[in-house]
């Protein structure tokens, strides 16, 4: 051979060498490697550590990251084994590393000290390529029971939402299993709640003291709307224990749904409800004896059209203090109407 | 001198803040034998102490913070978080607002996958906005004397304070069972009356204990849990002695007991069933305050009882790549089992017995989703409500012994790229019933269908877009459009419409500074009818009707950030603008017509933290409240007793807290 092809095979072969040395090094080096927070994960900490767009190392604070629980995951039980994206092995075409087997969309903020900011404003995420069912799918698989029962068929499972939508799985706090932020996640979508929720008369989620999964369940249930317990009343019950009677003279719509007169969510009328009487009561009311009047801000206390005693302070619940139901077993026609 | 006084213990908090920050600490010291990679991996914990100082006391402000006077707090938090790497026992105390009105405090332990316990206690506060100036003696407690005492302004308000306790163990073969605990006892007083225009105050002093006990199975494909579920309520004050005139009752003694089994149940990868089943017995048999007074009656306690027996099942499949299907079924049949004995003169509006209330309820749901080709997918549904309910002999409204609900609904969703997502969705819904029983058993007089029995068709829309522009930067668009309308009877209510718009932004300036910005505007009506004169007969010259009207906007801004390695900061603003509209189409003097109601809110959050070390700084918070309103419903009022009300109607609230944290390793 001339001298300029034996040069240049020489140098595809010690190129060869060196790639083949190059990669012995790194599985050497990826074998000899602790694993640094998961069972496993040197495969993935050789790369990914807390520096970069992807900090994985803060699992480690989470019960996910206690490894003396058997059942706890590695990398590969959510991100798949990700052959290709560790070996680097790219399909015709394809540009840039591919990615891992099951990727999750969703704010990843576990920087030391960026929980400040997280609690504030969601940055826009990754886009996940993997299908939501089969980023769910990685959760379900151990988080069935329980409380997630009922997730296969809820309304947050039939409209796409993944888990990873809600939830930070690589930081140790989870803004929504946190009372004071988990508003503002639940917020994201439900955008008539945030308002409903800083009207005049409100249940205190603002000032964290009511959370949304003190009332709902967002992983599924068998009753209506989520909410924690079988129905609308029962639910208002845990806390409102006093309406629930039975009582000896009962109002009808206080034993069918709450909703029918309060918006929980807030309203601008006290005691949330949803008009102000008399129209509300006016709404169902039939415009026998005095029920039918006008209310009016004329002088007098009573219930005459027009006056005040129909229209202002508590206007109807004036006098029918009782609304919710009354126990007096007196003979008087004002147990009946719920004076007494 | 009472700022004097203000700026003084704010100086004295930063110099104490400062001079604790500053000192020599341990946790500061550089630790050589600590692991760097613990950093990141180690549990973070972190505790705070510092001082709060409610700068301008505000009534609304003060309603769930408990900030209802000007003056200052110490405070503290704690997160302490730790982990026991060999066994995986964790321990944490978590603690907030401690020393204010608001605090909360948590101790928990639990060896991961093994056993667990913890208490938690919480205490709420109602501080309501209103003042009141009475005469009314014993006010707050259960024996009252109307002008009973000096005139005096009085608060109302609630403090609930929790306590809970829970405790959960492994079991062997995927058992497990989980135990928790309430109490809550609620203390204060709220607004009461006794007609015509008597004001009185209820008092508030009474106990929740809740129970919850469940044993589970979680195996591969089947899930079980069964539970006992009880609530046992007691309530000091059986009544409100009112000096003169007739008593009052108060909330009752009662109890609610359920046991249930609810389970899920795998049937393959994307076949899922669901179901639960439970039954749940409600009683209240507190003894009456006083016997009753009609002839022959000689109960001693209602003795009442609710049964309720519901279940459900549902079953959710994925049986092509792209197709959902979905089908539930719900049922609960609540009966009422209270015996029914006359204790009031029959009469013709009351055959003068007691009021049980069944109700049996079934409800069903079938939807699919099918993925299209053009990424869309569409969902399809139909949803049925139907109750049925028991009536009394004579009714005080009209009634329905039926009503039947059903929905069509229909969705599109889109993605038209991978920035840009887009739904579209529709909604019919038709109810009807059963005929009317009329109210007071007179057919004459029966003008009105109670807005949760009447026939109604409801149309909704909601239109949503999502579009996310690039890695850092993102858009939320939405809007929803609702009508109801009404059967066609010419009083009660007639139609209701409600609309809702909302624009979202949320753009990340830089890795480490976020902006969100969103408005939104939400509109509601009903217009509703009925007729004055007392005579219950459709007499045109004497129908009204009213036309309500709420409009509601926001807007809301925040931006975060970290100005270098050690500082970081952050602002919230929040306005909100409400109008009630009352208009009323009636014959009245212009004296006596409502005025519109306009209402105005905003606050603004500011946070300042310094780093000083590197595992201790400083925070600086600033809250500042503005209401105001032209409410009218206390305005020129006064109780027949000479009681009046005043609802504060321009305020600011202005809060500052100073603190320090430390972040121990």
């Amino acid at each position: 051979m001339r001298y300029p092809v034996r040069l240049f095979v020489i140098m595809l072969l010690l190129g060869a060498l060196g790639s083949a040395q190059s990669l012995a090094a790194e599985n050497s080096d990826s074998d000899a490697r602790p694993d640094l927070v998961l069972q496993g994960d040197a495969i993935c900490t050789r790369c990914h550590d807390e520096s970069e767009a992807y900090p994985v190392l803060s699992i480690g604070k989470t019960k996910h990251g206690t490894v003396a629980d058997g059942r706890a995951p590695t990398c590969t039980s959510c991100h798949g084994d990700s052959k290709r994206h560790i070996g680097n092995q790219k399909l015709p075409g394809e540009k840039g590393r591919p990615r891992p087997d099951r990727t999750f969309s969703g704010p990843v903020l576990s920087t030391p000290g960026a929980t400040q900011v997280a609690a504030f404003a969601t940055p826009a995420g990754t886009r996940s390529k993997t299908p939501v069912d089969d980023r769910n799918t990685a959760c379900v698989g151990c988080h069935q029971g329980g409380a997630r029962m009922h997730w296969q068929g809820s309304l947050h499972e039939t409209r796409n939402v993944a888990c990873t939508s809600c939830h930070q799985v690589h930081t140790q706090h989870d803004r929504v299993r946190n009372r004071v932020t988990q508003p503002e996640v639940c917020f994201n979508c439900h955008k008539e709640q945030r308002v409903q929720t800083s009207r005049t008369s409100h249940h205190p989620i603002r000032e964290g003291k009511v959370a949304c999964t003190d009332c709902h369940n967002p992983h599924g249930t068998a009753g209506v709307k989520l909410l924690v317990r079988d129905t609308v009343v029962d639910t208002c019950y845990t806390c409102h224990a006093e309406k629930r009677g039975p009582f000896l003279f009962n109002h009808q719509p206080v034993t069918d749904d709450c909703t029918i007169c309060h918006n929980p969510h807030g309203t601008t009328t006290a005691n949330l409800l949803k008009s102000r009487p008399p129209f509300l009561c006016q709404q169902c009311h039939e415009p026998t004896s005095h029920r039918g009047n006008i209310p009016g801000l004329l002088a007098g206390t009573g219930n005459a059209a027009g006056t005040r005693g129909l229209a202002q302070a508590r206007a109807c619940l004036n006098c029918h203090t009782n609304i919710h139901g009354g126990n007096n077993p007196t003979n008087n026609s004002e147990s009946r109407s719920l004076r007494r | 001198m009472k700022n004097d006084y203000r700026l003084r213990t704010i100086a004295a908090a930063v110099t104490l803040v400062l001079a604790a920050s500053s000192a020599p600490s341990r946790a500061d010291e550089p630790a050589a034998d600590v692991d760097p990679l613990a950093a990141y991996t180690d549990p973070d914990s972190r505790a705070t102490f510092g001082f709060a100082s409610v700068a301008e006391a505000s009534r609304h402000f003060a309603q769930y913070t408990g900030f209802g006077n000007s003056r200052s707090y110490v405070t503290a938090g704690i997160d302490l978080l730790t982990r026991d790497d060999d066994s995986g026992t964790w321990f944490a105390v978590t603690g907030r607002n401690l020393g204010l009105e608001t605090r909360e405090l948590r101790i928990e332990q639990d060896r991961q996958g093994h056993w667990g316990y913890y208490v938690d206690y919480n205490r709420i506060v109602r501080q309501d906005p209103l003042i009141v100036s009475t005469a009314l003696g014993g006010f707050g407690s259960a024996s009252v004397a109307i002008n009973g005492t000096a005139r005096t302004d009085r608060e109302l308000g609630m403090n609930r304070d929790r306590i809970t306790v829970g405790f959960d163990r492994t079991l062997p073969a995927n058992f497990d069972v989980e135990v928790r605990w309430r109490h809550e006892s609620k203390d204060g007083a709220r607004l009461f009356g006794r007609g015509t225009g008597v004001f009185l105050a209820e008092p508030i002093d009474s106990r929740t204990q809740q129970l919850d006990a469940i044993v589970r199975y979680t195996g591969p494909k089947l899930q079980l849990a069964g539970g006992y579920y009880g609530s046992v309520y007691s309530n000091r004050p059986a009544f409100l002695d009112v000096s003169t005139g007739t008593d009052i009752s108060l909330p009752p003694d009662n109890e609610a007991h359920q046991v249930y089994l609810s389970g899920g149940y795998s049937l393959a990868r994307s076949t899922r069933l669901t179901f639960k089943m439970a039954y749940a017995t409600a009683s209240q048999d507190e003894r009456f305050f006083i016997a009753p007074d009609f002839a022959g009656n000689t109960r001693t306690s209602l003795d009442g009882r609710i049964d309720t027996v519901s279940a459900q099942l549902g079953i959710s499949t994925r049986p092509l790549p792209g197709l959902s299907l979905l089908a539930n079924l719900r049922y609960e049949d609540r009966d009422d089992r209270t015996p029914r004995y006359q204790f009031l003169a029959a009469s013709t509006g009351r055959d003068g017995f007691n009021t049980p209330f069944s109700r049996r309820t079934t409800a069903g749901k079938l939807e699919a989703s099918y993925q299209l080709p053009l990424d869309i997918r569409l969902t399809g549904g139909v949803d049925l409500d139907s109750r049925k309910r028991s009536t009394l002999t004579i009714r005080q409204a009209s009634w329905r012994v039926k009503n039947d609900e059903t929905s069509y609904r229909l969705e599109l969703r889109r993605s038209m790229s991978d920035t840009l997502n887009g739904a579209v969705a529709v909604v019919r819904a038709k109810r009807d019933g059963s005929d009317y029983l009329p109210a007071n058993n007179a057919a004459a007089a029966d003008l009105i269908d109670p807005v949760h029995f009447a026939d109604r068709d409801r149309d909704k829309t909601r239109v949503s877009l999502d579009w996310t522009p690039s890695e850092t930067l993102s858009f939320q668009a939405m809007f929803d459009d609702s009508k109801d309308t009404y059967d066609g009877r010419a009083l009660g209510p007639q139609t209701g419409k409600a609309r809702f718009y909302s624009l979202d932004g949320a753009y990340t300036l830089a890795d480490n500074w976020q902006l969100n910005l969103w408005a939104s505007r939400e509109e509601t009506r009903i217009d509703q009818a009925t007729v004055s004169g007392a005579n219950g007969a459709l007499v045109a010259a004497q129908t009204w009707q009213a036309r309500l009207r709420n409009v509601g906007d926001g807007i809301g801004a925040g931006i975060n950030g970290r100005l270098n390695e050690k500082l970081e900061v952050g602002a919230e603003m929040q306005y909100e603008k409400d109008r009630n509209e009352y208009q009323l189409i009636a014959t009245l003097p212009v004296a006596a017509l409502l005025p519109d109601i306009d209402t105005r809110h905003s606050r603004l959050r500011l946070f300042l933290q310094y780093a000083l070390r590197e595992r201790m700084g400083v925070r600086i918070d600033y809250v500042d409240d503005r209401f105001d309103t032209n409410d009218w419903t206390w305005a020129g009022w006064v109780y027949a007793d000479g009681s009046t009300i005043t609802l504060p109607n321009d305020e600011t609230g202005r809060f500052i807290g100073l603190s320090a944290y430390f972040n121990p390793r």
